[in-house]
């Protein structure tokens, strides 16, 4: 019986098989090169760069602008070659950054509870950028005018974190400390699900180094454009025995676009 | 008298209430840089001169105070992020200078809510200045003003753009490169050289280059897909500057998006399907199209879930027979 099934099994296999390969061919061919190269935002000009040569000059200042190959002879008649810009973005929104608020303010804490947040608002335009990282570090401790500090998060004994990718919950309120989150546009993946981490310390350099909060590259799928915007949550969270006063450091943001 | 209590307490009131809300006011004051250009991409001769302007713009509700300074900065990842180097010196730090009449480079300046300040920076290469690569950023940054008497984090931005510079007497540094990798990321696995991938998943390509010459280049060229019926299918290589010393995974960019993308075939390929053997050239230039750097990898195509979906059905349909007829045939010697 098993001798007589096999053949009409393998037959079956190869035909259907050579069916999807003359239907995957059929397909493939169908694929044509194009060309459209324009957007609202920008303009890919590659592969062929040969766009402009020479001085451009105005009344405020001069710029020498070389793009692409450049004729031989120039560089050793004018002694330099300036791009200005992303060769392959030409883009006139400048690379921008906007925080919502100059300060965050907590007001008086009330211990053991995990309601004393406040919210951040990051936004960035990044349409002349080929890609850009935010990133974040505090100068110390929220240290009062007594020097009693209020320690950064390691969160929830279960699930720890640090300043760099390591992002845990925070979700018992004897887990004290100072942390955020961060939810939105171009934010590290390592937040999802509601995960805080702390503030990289400014007086732990150069071990600690500002941690990137929001941003992308290309290769990671940023897109070039305007109004990408993240929330940032930070959560202060003190013991019982918390010396009275008034807790402040600084946190200092910066943007900068890729390379 | 019991009137101009009545009157004073009422004015302290409203005196109050002003205050209070003006607070809040400042407390929601927004803070915001822009600039304008991003990148600045220098090749100059020791002893030259240069110039460029940048548009620095205050975004804030309010004035702000605002610092500059000159840092240093190498590659943070193999994306392009950078890493800003705080702690380190570099001499050509001393090459940059502002030659705004009223503003010098590390001067605080006001900058006013909504208004844009035009810097021209100054590049003096000093003569003998050895053939090298520098790699900066210049940061404009706000000086925080703590008026807060509550608990509180105060907020202070930076924003910088890169600055590439590349010192060359010639104009022709000497550039090398190396294919650190390619491959095939989502690859099902490998045998040998040739790398097996399922029919209905587009190809992802991962491409490595390292820079080992002395200085920044941009990688030109594309990769070719051939398949053994002959088709072709082009993907063009993003020409980004990957710095000394530094490996960055390559990209390309799609016409159809307008948009820098992962070296990936293109969307339109989700319905079609790749059928058996193929082989993926790369080969680019340093900063010219060209095949100076060329490197192929080979892969085989096969419905391998679809098959083996196939296979175990036939198999459970070959199990229910078997079982049916034996069961026929225990029923019937009983």
């Amino acid at each position: 019986m098993k001798v007589k099934h096999q053949p009409k099994f393998f037959l079956s296999l190869g035909l259907f098989l050579l069916l999807f390969s003359f239907f995957g061919l059929a397909f493939l061919k169908e694929a044509k090169a194009q060309s459209s190269l324009k957007s609202t935002n920008y303009e890919i000009t590659l592969p062929n760069l040969n766009m402009v040569s020479g001085n451009a000059a105005s009344s405020g200042y001069k710029m020498g602008v070389t793009g692409g190959q450049t004729a031989p002879g120039l560089y050793s008649s004018t002694g330099y070659q300036i791009k200005a810009g992303f060769q392959y973005i030409h883009s006139i929104i400048p690379f921008s950054f906007q925080l919502d608020a100059l300060a965050l303010d907590f007001g008086s804490l009330t211990a053991q509870v995990l309601t004393n947040e406040k919210t951040l608002t990051l936004t960035v335009n990044s349409g002349s950028a080929g890609g850009y990282q935010i990133t974040a570090i505090e100068n110390d401790n929220l240290k009062s005018t007594a020097l009693s500090k209020i320690p950064d998060t390691s969160c929830d004994s279960t699930d720890t974190c640090d300043y760099q990718t390591n992002s845990g919950t925070w979700t018992e309120n004897t887990t004290y400390g100072f942390g955020y989150n961060m939810n939105g546009d171009d934010v590290p993946s390592e937040f999802s699900g509601g995960k805080f981490k702390r503030f990289a310390n400014a007086t732990n350099a150069p071990t600690e180094n500002p941690t990137k909060v929001m941003g992308l590259t290309p290769l990671e799928g940023h897109v070039a454009g305007r109004g990408k915007e993240a929330t940032m949550t930070t959560r202060i969270n003190i013991d019982n025995i918390q010396a009275a006063g008034v807790y402040q450091n600084i946190l200092t943001f910066t943007a900068i676009p890729t390379y | 008298m019991k009137n101009l209590k009545f009157k004073i307490l009422f004015a302290l009131s409203l005196f109050f209430v002003f205050w209070a809300s003006s607070l809040d006011e400042a407390k929601a004051q927004s803070l915001g840089l822009s600039i304008y250009p991003p990148l600045l991409e220098v090749m100059i001769k020791p002893g030259k001169t240069i110039t460029q302007v940048y548009r620095l713009a205050n975004q804030s509700d309010s004035d702000l105070v605002i610092t500059s300074k000159i840092l240093t900065f190498k590659p943070a990842d193999e994306l392009g992020n950078v890493q800003l180097e705080t702690n380190s010196s570099s001499p050509s730090s001393d090459w940059f200078s502002f030659q705004n009449a009223d503003l010098n480079l590390g001067d605080n300046f006001v900058l006013k809510a909504g208004l844009e300040q035009q810097v021209v920076l100054k590049i003096k290469v000093p003569e003998a200045t050895p053939e090298d690569d520098y790699y900066l950023t210049l940061l404009f940054e706000s000086l925080p003003e703590l008026t807060l008497n509550q608990s509180s984090s105060q907020s202070k931005i930076q924003i910088g753009t890169n600055l590439l510079l590349t010192i060359s007497e010639t104009g022709e540094p000497p550039r090398k490169a190396e294919i650190a990798e390619f491959k095939i990321k989502n690859a099902w696995f490998k045998l040998g050289s040739w790398q097996f991938i399922d029919s209905f998943v587009n190809p992802l390509f991962v491409l490595r280059i390292k820079n080992s010459g002395r200085s920044l280049f941009k990688p030109m060229g594309n990769m070719t897909v051939s398949g053994w019926s002959g088709q072709k299918y082009l993907l063009e290589l993003l020409p980004e500057n990957i710095l000394t010393n530094s490996i960055r995974q390559s990209q390309c960019f799609s016409t159809n998006k307008n948009q820098p993308f992962p070296c990936q075939l293109e969307s339109g390929w989700k319905n079609k399907f790749l059928i058996g053997s193929y082989q993926t050239q790369v080969s680019f230039g340093l900063d010219k199209i060209s095949e100076d750097y060329r490197k192929t990898i080979h892969f085989f195509a096969f419905p391998f879930v679809l098959t083996g979906l196939f296979l175990f059905t036939i198999l459970i349909f070959y199990l229910i027979k078997k079982y049916s007829r034996f069961k026929n045939k225990v029923d019937n010697s009983s």
